[in-house]
């Protein structure tokens, strides 16, 4: 039990950092707000046979930049609650001026500050 | 032409770098379009498989140019074994046909991007999906016109010598003079 009192606490105490360490990877949030434009026409309307043209990769990562556009607008108010416009923002933004932004800064633009 | 007493030795000199060259130009002409084509085929398993995450990667439309590529590629290689044409000059006639096709993209994207359209094209919003299956289309059209569909060396006509002697005919029938 002595043994394992340390390894219990060190697994306690990896697990809010790891929760903190939750991917931050602009490149990726690019990518995957890309991928969720492709999908979608307007917020409330699929692009024309989105179905047969997506794969489970594209889906996983629309799936990726809905969610955390969504957990953004949650927690800041923003001038426009369309998660499309906000995603067509940063794909289109991210292709204009590459490289030098990390992910606040582009979820920041995407919210209109 | 090269046993032509009548032509001089510059003259000899002068067509046969001439018919160097033009071989040469020729050949290089096709390894360009070869290695065009290998670079087609690259960029489609690119296109395709984006993530490298495998079959996750593949949405129906793909599974759909898979498909057909493979019902092509056999089309291809069923007309090529008919007409003679070998193994090799069967896949270089297959990669010519990617080759060219990519030739030909990269020429009107160029003349796009030279004239401003690109921009424009842009800026009505086509998404990579129809860049993707337009593509993917035109792949499938250069496999199906690639194929052979003659053979590699026409039959050359018999040539018909004017004493030949005509045949009678074996019919019960005799055979009858026409009239005027």
């Amino acid at each position: 039990m002595k043994t394992l009192t340390p390894l219990l606490t060190l697994t306690l105490l990896s697990l809010p950092i790891q929760l903190s360490l939750a991917s931050t990877d602009p490149a990726r949030l690019i990518e995957s707000c890309t991928e969720l434009v492709n999908i979608y026409d307007k917020h409330d309307q699929l692009r024309f046979a989105a179905a047969q043209t997506t794969s489970l990769s594209e889906a996983m990562r629309a799936g990726y930049c809905r969610g955390v556009l969504d957990e953004y607008q949650r927690n800041y108010q923003c001038k426009t609650r369309d998660w499309r416009e906000q995603a067509n923002t940063i794909a289109k933004g991210a292709h204009e001026q590459p490289g030098a932004q990390d992910v606040d800064h582009l979820l920041a633009t995407a919210c209109g500050y | 032409m090269r046993d032509n007493p009548k032509l001089s030795l510059f003259t000899r000199v002068d067509t046969g770098l001439a018919r160097f060259a033009c071989g040469l130009l020729e050949g290089l002409k096709h390894l360009g379009l070869w290695l065009l084509g290998l670079i087609a085929i690259a960029d489609y398993f690119a296109l395709i498989f984006e993530y490298g995450e495998g079959l996750a990667d593949m949405a129906l439309h793909e599974w759909a140019f898979m498909l057909l590529a493979l019902a092509l590629t056999w089309r291809h290689c069923h007309y090529a074994r008919h007409f003679d044409y070998g193994f090799w000059r069967g896949l270089g006639r297959w990669l010519t046909a990617q080759g060219i096709l990519l030739a030909v993209g990269m020429i009107v994207w160029a003349n796009l991007e030279f004239t401003g359209s690109a921009k424009a094209l842009d800026s009505l919003s086509l998404a990579n999906k129809e860049e993707e299956i337009l593509s993917l289309a035109f792949a499938l059209l250069a496999l199906y016109l690639g194929a052979p569909t003659q053979p590699r060396i026409a039959e050359q006509p018999k040539p018909v010598t004017e004493n030949a002697h005509q045949v009678p005919s074996t019919s019960p029938t005799p055979d009858k003079a026409v009239s005027p």
